[in-house]
């Protein structure tokens, strides 16, 4: 079950993580971008965890918050990508104060139709999207979610982007991770801990 | 990499800070956001232009407003674009009651944090269309190119329309018709550094340049020995060249912020002779920095081809501080 609190666990476990991983984020993005995926990041999680104070009556009224957070400090393109994410997924928690694993993939499902239709993006073009979209398709309860999402990140790292920044390096893109993937391993990480 | 910085994360915001201070009567900041506007404020009844981007692109973006130019800018963090609610305010800032256009080079996320800027502007009642600018001819697929120095001809040509009174529709196909032809090409010998990491955007040795480069601090999409400004200038022109016939242009030598001007007029010198040796007529000349990366040492290309209609909104006078005339 995720909780209020559990979900307000969960983003603070990201934010930490991604404080962790912010130069990680950073160099992988400076090899196929242009180098500042792990500060927006940071600095948009740090805003986040100034909004966790705040209580809060269901978890839609959460993940709206953090989605419109995320998009007005995060900047770039992952910005409005994890914002519309967590502003896309609230209407499905709607009103609820906790939520099984069946509700929490449909909202991460919705979570992920909106980062494919803000990004006018599909899966296999070395995007954020190949984290999503593979992780949630046939996930089960019992599945190992980390791994999972390990997984999946490494597998961007042999693709050639056609999407995003990285997409200009063609087929040098090849060889590296792909940063929003990473960070999005990161977050799925999180909450998914939260729910078992 | 030595800084002549303050605390990295106030970078955007003591520079806007700066800017507003040292020209009072140019501009307005919009309180509580890093967003320039006009020091008078919206002119009513005229369309509003705004632009913006991240910042490290000086004197773009807030260098192109004023009279005749843009209204307002909005100034992420450096090569970041700024978040939909800033772009909101800018909006806000510039609207005259007769619409606004916002001026959007084509990076993913300037493209999304706009379109959602106009979408909540939409909301409140503003009528917003927007251009998109794709110049870079870097990039062989035509939607992914992304937009660069001839960002700067779209907002002289389309700031002078709707100075003129042209209406947003008339307006905006004005600077469409700009986008559709205007082409650059850029260079780098020595990579920027980013200002809160200190770090290279790319790494180069001695011998190599980046053929092709954005103006993120990116690296190209070609790495060369590097050899002397004459080929250089042949490498690029070759580009250029297949997508611009000869005929009436407008030519810019645009520095990317760590070239000395000494070399920009070295290499406009060879722009000039080879394009002219070619039959280009080059009706009008800019040599300077327009649309920079931080400190990187390289230059770009940009060509328009010219009708006497943009001519005219070239030459129509402008206030702003990066395009004074």
């Amino acid at each position: 079950m995720l909780t209020i609190e559990g979900f307000k666990q969960a983003l603070r476990q990201a934010q930490s993580e991604i404080e962790a991983n912010k130069d990680t984020l950073t160099d992988l993005d400076r090899a196929i971008g242009d180098g500042d995926h792990g500060i927006n990041m940071s600095r948009g999680f740090e805003a986040v965890l100034t909004v966790l104070d705040d209580d809060y009556v269901t978890l839609g009224d959460l993940s709206k918050k953090v989605g419109m957070t995320l998009m007005s400090k995060v900047g770039g393109a992952a910005g409005p990508l994890y914002g519309s994410a967590f502003v896309k997924a609230a209407p499905k928690f709607g009103d609820a104060t906790e939520a099984d694993f069946t509700l929490v993939k449909e909202a991460l499902l919705e979570a992920s139709s909106a980062i494919k239709a803000r990004g006018k993006s599909e899966a296999g073009q070395k995007t954020m999207v190949d984290v999503w979209e593979p992780f949630l398709s046939d996930l089960n309860e019992s599945d190992d979610f980390d791994t999972k999402l390990d997984q999946l990140v490494s597998a961007t790292e042999d693709m050639v982007a056609t999407k995003g920044r990285a997409s200009y390096f063609g087929e040098n893109s090849r060889g590296t991770v792909d940063p929003g993937a990473l960070s999005s391993s990161i977050v799925l990480k999180a909450i998914m801990k939260e729910v078992e | 990499m030595k800084k002549l910085i303050g605390e990295a994360n106030e970078l955007v915001s003591q520079m806007v800070e700066g800017m507003v201070h040292a020209h009072p009567e140019l501009y307005g900041r919009v309180e509580g956001f890093n967003v320039i506007c006009r020091a008078d404020g919206a002119k009513s009844g005229k369309v509003g232009l705004v632009s913006g981007g991240g910042s490290g692109h000086e004197p773009a973006h807030a260098g192109y407003v004023g009279d005749g130019m843009l209204d307002a800018a909005v100034c992420g963090e450096v090569f970041t674009s700024p978040t939909p609610d800033m772009v909101l305010e800018g909006i806000k800032a510039a609207d005259g009651g007769n619409g606004v256009l916002l001026v959007v080079k084509n990076y993913a996320g300037d493209v999304m944090n706009f379109e959602l800027a106009a979408e909540l502007a939409d909301a409140e009642g503003i009528k917003v269309d927007h251009v998109v600018v794709a110049d870079d001819v870097a990039i062989a697929n035509k939607e992914d190119r992304r937009g660069v120095a001839g960002t700067v001809f779209v907002h002289k040509i389309a700031g002078a329309a709707a100075a003129s009174g042209k209406s947003l529709p008339e307006v905006k196909a004005l600077a469409e018709k700009v986008a559709a032809n205007v082409r650059s090409m850029g260079m780098a010998v020595e990579p920027c550094y980013m200002p809160v990491s200190g770090k290279p955007g790319f790494d180069l040795n001695e011998e190599e340049m980046e053929i092709g480069i954005g103006i993120h601090g990116e690296r190209g999409v070609e790495r060369k020995p590097t050899t002397n400004v004459d080929a250089i200038v042949d490498d690029l022109l070759d580009h250029l060249k297949k997508e611009v016939s000869p005929g009436e242009v407008a030519v810019m030598v645009n520095g990317m912020g760590g070239t000395p001007l000494s070399e920009l007029y070295v290499t406009y010198h060879f722009v000039a002779k080879k394009l002219e040796a070619a039959g280009y007529k080059l009706k009008r000349k800019y040599v300077g920095n327009y649309m920079t990366a931080l400190e990187m040492h390289g230059f770009s290309i940009t060509l328009l081809p010219l009708d006497e209609e943009m001519t005219g909104y070239l030459d129509a006078p402008s206030s702003a501080l990066g395009f004074k005339l």
